[in-house]
């Protein structure tokens, strides 16, 4: 899932400041699993707006609303007299639906209520962590299925920088070593030898570079 | 309707569980490593099954098992955990020498052909720790069989004599009229050491330093939790205490029934205080399961209800339930509540990241209208403070301008509402909740505070002063209190130092 | 009469409203079958009713929030009645079919008919009028346990009402009236080592300067292992002193002196405190005899009550305190074993006929 956590309130009341009708919208897949950009989240929102409204004697009204996922203009489409209403949209999605927003009603204010962490899941009640970088190129099947890129503090390809101490990284003892699971995890299915697989360094024209991605699904796609 | 009752252990807890359960009429399927005592056509048992997991509620769990032909799979009405706890020597054998023996080895040396007759046998009683209701039982029962049988000086050392049932009182009493010398020796002055054959115990009597030479020393067991203790209270959704046994150190778990409906832990297993009469509670046990099951009827009057067109199936609820009442649907992409076993707490809809949970009368039934003025909003739990107020018709005694709101549980209050409240003109929030480990639903106080702390810190930034919003306390015997309690928030109202 | 799964049934007379009497009952209506309660007092609730929250900053288990349910589902409940200041008068026929007679509080009687009869007459405090050296009635600073648990009751956010600023250091006697074979009480009351560990602490977490000391023979059980508790009172600087006070007198300043031996010392000493709790034991309830004579039951070897030949024969059963020292959980969980077993007994006798 798409893992991210609501903005501070006094930076979103800040950022709100210009507008008069503010539409808080929840996105009702990843955001709300992740617990930042529900229907529970963007109600919190909408009630802190008008609480600070009256406080401070502005004018705002906030309007509150979830669709299903914000990142399919399809669901966007179905609350669009919501969206014309308002002056600016408070989205609680990933930036992904942010942006689908703004794209999908070029001339609306459209503002992030939620910064965008990771992509992770929960490995405790209400603790989440970042498990995929999305390189492009997934090598997770020589590196016994934990993902040194994301996971490891120097994203090292190929082996430890030997400053783990009791498997703990040396860059912030309290998550694990990347390596050190790796390692484990390797040993346990019996394909040590996953270790001694070179990878050259990443080619990244797969992942961050050569512009916007973008993807085709053969067979799908028009 | 034949019920099947599962039974996890094969020892004489699980045995007594067992009889109990064929008793009124019901069938056992009993799972342990090992033999099992009982032979009756109404009780299966079997050899070697461990249990996996569990879903389902009351009436029909289904309990999947490892097997050695597999993963089985049996439906059972209802479940028993009765895994006894290890009985281990207690840490001063290891210096005691070869003059010591256990409290439970000792009957086989009673019972031999061939031994010397020991001069001076000392018993020692809470080396350790202070052991549980149980050992004064055994331990002085053995005293005075060795006392009958030997015929030699029997010293029984102990910190607290754990008399409370009247038989031990008995015995007790007896033991000393038979001539067995009872001392109580103070905290950590005990002391035990082989020397020349024998073995020197000495300790501090309270007046004085005192060393006996023992040709046997007979030390109690120590009970400790099983090691499957800990994964079998996940398996079954149930708690464990800082001991590390079974249930929550929670006032509403003193009986054998757990925060599972259905689900039950009788004996050693719950600890020393467990063992104080195991066939007691095996007999209540059995009866309480016969009769729900007989007529199976919601427990609450209100449960929870999703929404399944706005869950996102997150699991949040499923994580937070106090009373393992959820679970994912088999045909729909939802969770849904067993109704069953929902004990109306509306935990679960104060976490739904999605608003898919309604809990019918959560917060609704306003016991005061406010006349105007909007001052005191009182949010009140209706395990405690709704009970303290009812009991001496308080409401009649509060100041204008307070507004009461039922809770079936702390837990159930959501943040946003609070700041809803706020908005509507209420200068503070007060909610009186129930003191730690007196949460009829176990942790719903402790998630609520959690809450509550992080709408005080989002508050605080917008400079709203942190205690617009105050918890406090309570408990249902405490009216005088919880007026108090109330009064005092009022009259702080306005006092505050804005931020 | 009334009606389960159809069938007109009888009801179950309840003999005493403390929470064994009112467990039972509540359980029985559940269960839809009608009950009457008995009550000699004013008002149901027995003793628990008047007892206090013994919370500190946590919940110290004494078992009344467990009772907070019962006295409201019995209250307004359409399956039981409920008369109090009334007493039982006799008792004639059979398991299924008993008559009672009942003196009302008006003085008017009525006789009803049940299947079943639940003796539930509880406890009496141990009378400390039994031991006048302790100074009980005498020296105003001299509670018993019973006076404690109705004064916590009253507790506020920041006081208790028994306690003032001139204490500064409180004694608990225990086993007054319990484990005495002269005073008729061989046996151990099971409650007081419990509730006076409890209030100690209760007491420390308002006042925590003042002194609290115990005067014991043994500690019974608290729940789990007492060690960990034990080292946690001895933190909050409890003393535990192994002895069994003779007297207690007013002492000149007016505090009050605790006489005792010190066995280190091989001494009798006096050690001045300002006030002292004693911790009362549990007696069989004082009109045992009259119950046990009207409902022809035995007594057990410390004279509470106790059934003559099996419950599910004679249809009269006994639960709580009646039949001996236990405390509100324990009663209530036997309350509560003896209506499941008289519900179980209405259901096969609904089957058998039936209509179920
Ligand atoms: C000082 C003290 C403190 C305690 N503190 C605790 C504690 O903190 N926690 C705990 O768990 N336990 C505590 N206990 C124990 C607790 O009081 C008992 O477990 C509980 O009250 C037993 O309830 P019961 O219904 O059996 O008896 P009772 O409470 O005695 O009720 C008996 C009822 O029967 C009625 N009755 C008696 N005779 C007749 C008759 N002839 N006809 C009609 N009605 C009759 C009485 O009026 C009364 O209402 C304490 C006990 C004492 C003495
Ligand atoms: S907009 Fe973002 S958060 Fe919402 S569904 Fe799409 S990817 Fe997930
Ligand atoms: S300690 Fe491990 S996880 Fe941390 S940077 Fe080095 S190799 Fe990576
Ligand atoms: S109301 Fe409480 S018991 Fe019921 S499903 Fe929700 S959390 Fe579970
Ligand atoms: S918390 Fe809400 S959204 Fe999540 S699974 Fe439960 S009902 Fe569905
Ligand atoms: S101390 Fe007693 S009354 Fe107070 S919260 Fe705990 S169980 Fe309830
Ligand atoms: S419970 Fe404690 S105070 Fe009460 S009689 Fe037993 S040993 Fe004495």
């Amino acid at each position: 899932m798409i893992v991210g956590q609501e903005k501070p309130v006094t930076e979103l009341l800040d950022m709100i400041k210009p507008y008069k009708r503010v539409l808080v919208l929840g996105c009702g897949t990843c955001t709300t699993v992740s617990l930042a950009g529900g229907q529970k989240e963007a109600e919190f929102m909408s009630a802190l707006i008008k609480l600070n409204a009256a406080k401070t004697g502005q004018d705002v009204t906030a309007t509150t609303e979830t669709v299903k996922r914000q990142c399919e203009w399809e669901f966007l489409d179905d609350i669009a007299d919501l969206i014309e209403q308002a002056d600016a949209v408070l989205s609680f999605a990933c930036g992904v639906g942010i942006q689908a927003i703004a794209e999908r009603y070029p001339d609306k204010v459209v503002l992030p209520g939620v910064n965008t962490k990771f992509m992770g899941m929960p490995i405790e009640t209400g603790v989440f962590q970042v498990r995929c970088a999305g390189c492009g190129n997934c090598i997770l099947d020589k590196r016994g299925g934990i993902c040194p890129i994301a996971r490891c503090s120097k994203s090292l390809l190929n082996g430890p920088c030997g400053g783990a101490e009791d498997g703990k990284c040396e860059v912030n003892p309290e998550i694990d070593c990347a390596w050190y699971l790796i390692y484990n995890r390797l040993k346990a299915i019996g394909r040590l030898d996953d270790m001694k697989q070179f990878f050259e360094p990443k080619d990244w024209s797969y992942g961050r570079d050569g512009g916007a991605r973008k993807l085709r699904k053969e067979g799908i796609a028009l | 309707m034949q019920h099947r009752i599962l039974i996890i252990g094969n020892g004489d807890d699980a045995a007594m569980a067992a009889r109990a359960v064929v008793a009124v009429g019901m069938e056992a399927l009993v799972i342990g490593e090992g033999a099992f005592p009982i032979a009756d056509d109404r009780v299966t048992y079997k050899d070697g099954w461990t249990l996996k997991h569990i879903e389902g509620q009351i009436g029909a769990f289904e309990a999947v098992f490892d097997t050695s032909d597999g993963e089985q799979t049996e439906t059972v009405s209802s479940i028993i955990a009765a895994t006894g706890a290890d009985m281990v020597p207690c840490s001063l054998m290891n210096s005691a020498g070869d003059k010591a023996v256990s409290f439970k080895d000792l009957p086989a040396l009673l019972n031999a052909k061939e031994y010397t007759l020991p001069m001076a046998v000392v018993f020692i009683q809470d080396a350790d720790v202070d052991d549980g209701q149980w050992v004064s039982a055994i331990g002085i029962n053995l005293a005075r069989q060795v006392r009958k049988m030997w015929g030699c000086d029997v010293y029984y050392l102990c910190r607290f004599i754990r008399g409370s049932h009247f038989e031990v009182e008995n015995a007790y009493r007896m033991a000393r009229a038979e001539g067995v010398v009872f001392i109580k020796y103070s905290k950590d002055s005990l002391a035990v050491m082989p020397a020349e054959g024998k073995t020197t115990v000495s300790f501090n009597d309270y007046t004085q330093e005192i060393s006996i030479q023992a040709d046997m020393v007979v030390m109690s067991d120590v009970l400790k939790p099983q090691t499957q203790t800990s994964s079998l209270t996940q398996k079954l959704g149930i708690g464990i205490n800082h001991e590390g046994f079974f249930q929550y150190d929670n006032a509403y778990y003193p009986f054998t029934a757990t925060n599972r409906r259905g689900v039950y832990v009788i004996g050693a297993c719950k600890g020393p205080a467990g063992l104080n009469d195991v066939s007691g509670d095996a007999a209540y046990t059995a009866l309480d399961i016969k009769i729900q099951l007989d007529e199976l009827r919601p427990i609450a009057d209100v449960i929870a209800e999703i929404n399944l067109f706005k869950c996102s199936l997150c699991l949040t609820c499923l994580r937070f339930c106090p009373h393992g009442a959820l679970h994912v649907s088999d045909d729909m992409p939802s969770m849904v509540v067993y109704d069953m076993a929902c004990q109306g707490c509306g935990i679960c809809g104060a976490v739904c990241p999605a608003e898919a949970i309604n809990l019918a009368d959560n917060g609704k039934a306003l016991m005061k209208e406010s006349s105007g003025q909007k001052r005191l909003k009182v949010y009140c739990c209706k395990n405690s403070a709704k009970k303290a107020l009812d009991a001496i018709n308080m409401v009649a005694q509060l100041p204008q301008g307070v507004e009461l709101a039922e809770m079936p549980c702390s837990g159930s209050i959501k943040p946003e509402e609070l700041v809803n409240d706020i908005y509507a003109g209420f200068q503070r929030i007060l909610i009186l909740a129930c003191y730690s480990d007196a949460c009829r639903h176990v942790n719903g106080n402790a998630d609520m505070r959690r809450q509550m702390k992080a709408l005080q810190d989002t508050l605080a930034d917008m400079g709203i002063a942190r205690d617009s919003i105050v918890v406090m306390d309570v408990a249902g015997p405490s009216s005088d209190d919880v007026l108090e309690k109330i009064n005092s928030a009022y009259n702080a109202i306005g006092l505050e130092v804005a931020l | 009469m009334n009606s389960l799964g159809g069938v007109c049934v009888r009801g179950v007379l309840i003999v005493g409203g403390g929470i064994s009497g009112c467990t039972a009952a509540d359980m029985l209506a559940q269960s839809h079958i009608p009950v009457y309660i008995v009550d000699k007092s004013k008002n149901i609730g027995g003793k628990a009713i008047n007892y206090g929250c013994k919370a500190t900053d946590t919940c110290l288990k004494c078992n009344m929030c467990l009772t907070q349910d019962i006295w409201q589902n019995v209250n307004d409940n359409r399956y039981i009645d409920i008369m109090t200041g009334a007493d039982v008068l006799s008792c004639q026929g059979d398991k299924g079919d008993y008559r009672v007679m009942i003196r009302l509080e008006d003085g008017l009687e009525r006789e009803i008919n049940v299947s079943y009869i639940i003796v539930a007459i509880g406890f009496q405090p141990y009378d400390l009028k039994n031991k006048g050296f302790f100074g009980y009635g005498l020296y105003k600073n001299v509670l018993d346990g019973l006076d404690v648990e109705q004064l916590l009751k009253q507790r506020t956010p920041e006081t208790l009402p028994f306690i003032n600023p001139s204490i500064k250091k409180l004694a608990f006697l225990q086993c007054v009236g319990s484990r005495d074979v002269q005073d008729k009480a061989p046996y151990c009351s099971k409650v007081c080592c419990a509730y006076a560990l409890r209030m100690g602490q209760t007491i420390h977490h308002y006042y925590p300067n003042i002194e609290i000391t115990y005067f014991y023979m043994d500690i019974q059980e608290v729940g789990g292992v007492f060690s960990d508790y034990y080292d946690r009172l001895v933190g909050n600087g409890f003393k535990f002193v192994l002895s069994r006070p003779v007297m207690v007198e007013e002492a000149e300043d007016g505090g009050l002196e605790v006489i005792h031996e010190d066995l280190a010392k091989a001494s009798v000493v006096r050690e001045k405190f300002d006030m002292v709790i004693l911790s009362q034991g549990i007696r069989p309830a004082d009109d045992v005899d009259y119950i046990a004579d009207v409902f022809d039951l035995g007594y057990d070897a410390n004279g509470f009550l106790k059934g003559i030949g099996r419950w599910s024969e004679t249809g009269i059963y006994l639960a709580g305190t009646a039949k001996g020292p236990m405390n509100i959980a324990d009663s209530m969980a036997d309350a509560r074993r003896v209506a499941m077993e008289i519900i179980t007994d209405y259901r096969t006798a609904a089957i058998a006929s039936g209509v179920m």
